[in-house]
């Protein structure tokens, strides 16, 4: 296996409402190495998201532990955990998540400023990166005027700018039709593979398992089943 | 960016609280300009009657708000000390003028024509008082009460002509008046009372013997140097009129504090998404606490600039309006409240900025 990106081990993670535990998922072991695409399938409450939220460093996991490039997300600062972040994870909405006050290129450039780069320089960058994927001619519009199907390429373009060496995605084909659903996909592909990333993609989608290196079948907050697959080159 | 583009998206909000932060600013200098204004107005009369004596009766400390009686004997006793050149008496009392059916308080001073000591400091119009039957009014009591020199005005049964208008003479709750001494001492009905003396002193007089021996000769006597007794009425002005200013330059500054920081918090609060988006990308936190006070400067400064932009026109018409309101500006004032702006600025985007540990980055997977 490729040089693990990130590792998961026995981890967990209750969520205590109402003085009540509430299990997000439990006891995952997991580890997606550098190039590779996940898939994690599952229903509604099945723990996907939850599994990208203690991935991304958002959540402390219950139990077990974390880790992403061989760091323990435990023992990093929360100073550490927002710079990591902000410089080795890129991370795609269901919603898009855009935000609607800037334009298109301004929202890419806004992760290229939380990785400390400057005003001057993040702009050119930011631009230069919506070329690459095809989406140059929408930098200067307001991501509210834009269709879905462009949101979601933005929301990539602002996901991949930093090129993080993770790359979590919350089913982002769910607020589109299959062919942009596709076109997306293959973008999230193709990036793991140029940029050996690790991408993990959350979904109930099944088309899209042809582009899965593993595919990891949630339920109930387990994994339930757990795939190697072979997707196209 | 991000912080002007969400001001401009709600531009007539914004409009408003720049508005309200400014009417804020506008009330602070007013309030500055106008304490200004009576601090010199109140102590201009003595201030530019320059003497080396004020002598008052034992145990008053100001004309401002304090009485004193002296006898025209204690003049007597004054002038025949060794060392004093002069010593004219000044009767202060406070009076109604009568013009047709309108009638106005006034703080009339009766002084020695033939001195000048304790007349009216300057005459921005007509002429000073040379006879018994003529009075100078201060300008902006004149203007209140559209008298003009040439005018014949009454206090008590006597009538007056107005022969000119003083400057320095407005003290914001009343305005002085000049007549001749005689004049002021038969409208009080009692010929030989004053209130108080100007000294003057020789040449080469030794100012400690002098007043030593004043005090020794003459009794039931305060003496006072010009500066100390200019200090004496300024205290007595500060500590009668200050409160009120500072009470109300207080909520003045509270209310911007209110509005501003109401703002910032809405602005938050609309914005949240926004804000915890940002947090699970990996925003720095000074990038978020930037973004909110970029927005309290933004509206700040415009504030400001809008507060400096109106405030002449402003004072201009209020003096119009009430003229005895003398408001005067002055660049150390604005500076001064431009900081103290800047400092509520920081102090209520601080508040605000409090609001954003409660924006959880998970709450941009909902």
């Amino acid at each position: 296996m490729n040089k693990p990106v990130v590792e998961l081990k026995r981890a967990g993670k209750t969520y205590q409402a109402a003085g009540r535990g509430s299990v997000g998922v439990m006891d995952v072991d997991l580890t997606v190495g550098a190039g590779k695409l996940i898939l994690l399938l599952g229903p509604s409450g099945s723990g996907k998201t939850t599994l990208l939220t203690l991935m991304a460093g958002l959540v402390a996991p219950s139990e077990g532990t974390v880790a992403i490039d061989g760091r323990r997300l435990d023992a990093m600062t929360l100073a550490d955990l927002q710079r990591l972040r902000a410089r080795r994870i890129g991370v795609v909405f269901q919603a898009f998540n855009l935000i609607d006050a800037l334009t298109a290129l301004e929202n890419v450039a806004l992760v290229l400023r939380f990785a400390g780069m400057g005003r001057a320089g993040a702009l050119p960058a930011a631009r230069k990166i919506m070329e690459d994927i095809g989406i140059g001619h929408l930098g200067a519009q307001l991501t509210s005027e834009l269709s879905q199907g462009e949101k979601q390429r933005v929301a990539i373009a602002r996901a991949i700018a930093n090129r993080p060496l993770l790359l979590l995605a919350d089913e982002p084909t769910a607020s589109l039709d299959s062919a942009h659903g596709l076109e997306i996909i293959e973008i999230l592909h193709r990036y793991a593979k140029e940029a050996q990333a690790a991408v993990v993609v959350s979904t109930h989608d099944g088309r899209l398992t042809a582009y899965a290196d593993q595919i990891v079948r949630l339920s109930d907050g387990r994994v339930s089943a757990s795939v190697e697959n072979a997707p196209p080159r | 960016m991000y912080a002007l583009r969400i001001l401009i998206r709600q531009p007539v909000r914004s409009l408003l609280t720049v508005g309200g932060i400014a009417l804020c600013i506008v009330l602070m200098l007013f309030l500055l300009a106008v304490y200004r204004g009576v601090a010199n107005g109140s102590v201009e009369y003595i201030r530019r009657n320059t003497t080396d004596f004020w002598v008052l009766q034992k145990n008053s400390t100001n004309i401002l708000r304090g009485t004193s009686l002296l006898s025209l004997s204690h003049g007597t006793l004054l002038s025949e000390t060794r060392g004093v050149r002069h010593a004219s008496p000044v009767l202060l009392f406070l009076t109604t003028v009568w013009r047709g059916e309108e009638h106005a308080t006034i703080f009339l001073a009766g002084f020695d024509p033939a001195t000048g000591a304790g007349g009216p400091p300057q005459i921005v119009s007509g002429r000073s008082v040379t006879a018994d039957d003529e009075v100078v009014l201060d300008r902006s009591f004149a203007a209140k009460y559209s008298i003009r020199p040439g005018d014949v005005v009454r206090i008590k049964d006597d009538s007056l002509r107005v022969v000119g208008l003083s400057s320095g003479t407005n003290a914001f709750v009343m305005q002085y008046g000049f007549v001749a001494l005689g004049r002021a001492q038969s409208l009080i009905g009692f010929p030989t009372i004053v209130s108080l003396y100007l000294v003057s002193l020789r040449p080469g007089a030794d100012r400690d013997s002098v007043r030593r021996s004043m005090v020794e000769d003459v009794p039931g006597i305060e003496v006072y140097d010009h500066a100390t007794f200019l200090r004496n009425n300024v205290h007595e002005m500060e500590s009668g009129f200050m409160p009120i200013l500072y009470a109300i330059a207080a909520i003045g500054a509270i209310v911007l504090t209110s509005i501003l920081t109401l703002l910032l918090t809405v602005i938050i609060l609309e914005s949240r998404h926004d804000f915890a988006v940002m947090r699970a990308l990996g925003s720095p936190e000074r990038f978020l606490s930037g973004v909110v006070l970029a927005q309290a400067f933004v509206l700040s400064l415009a504030g400001i600039s809008g507060a400096m932009a109106v405030f002449p026109a402003l004072t201009a018409v209020i003096e119009f309006i009430a003229p005895e309101v003398s408001a005067q500006g002055s660049l150390l004032q604005a500076g001064s409240v431009c900081l103290v702006v800047l400092g509520i600025t920081l102090f209520s985007a601080w508040l605000a900025v409090r609001r954003l540990r409660s924006i959880y980055p998970l709450e941009a997977f909902a």
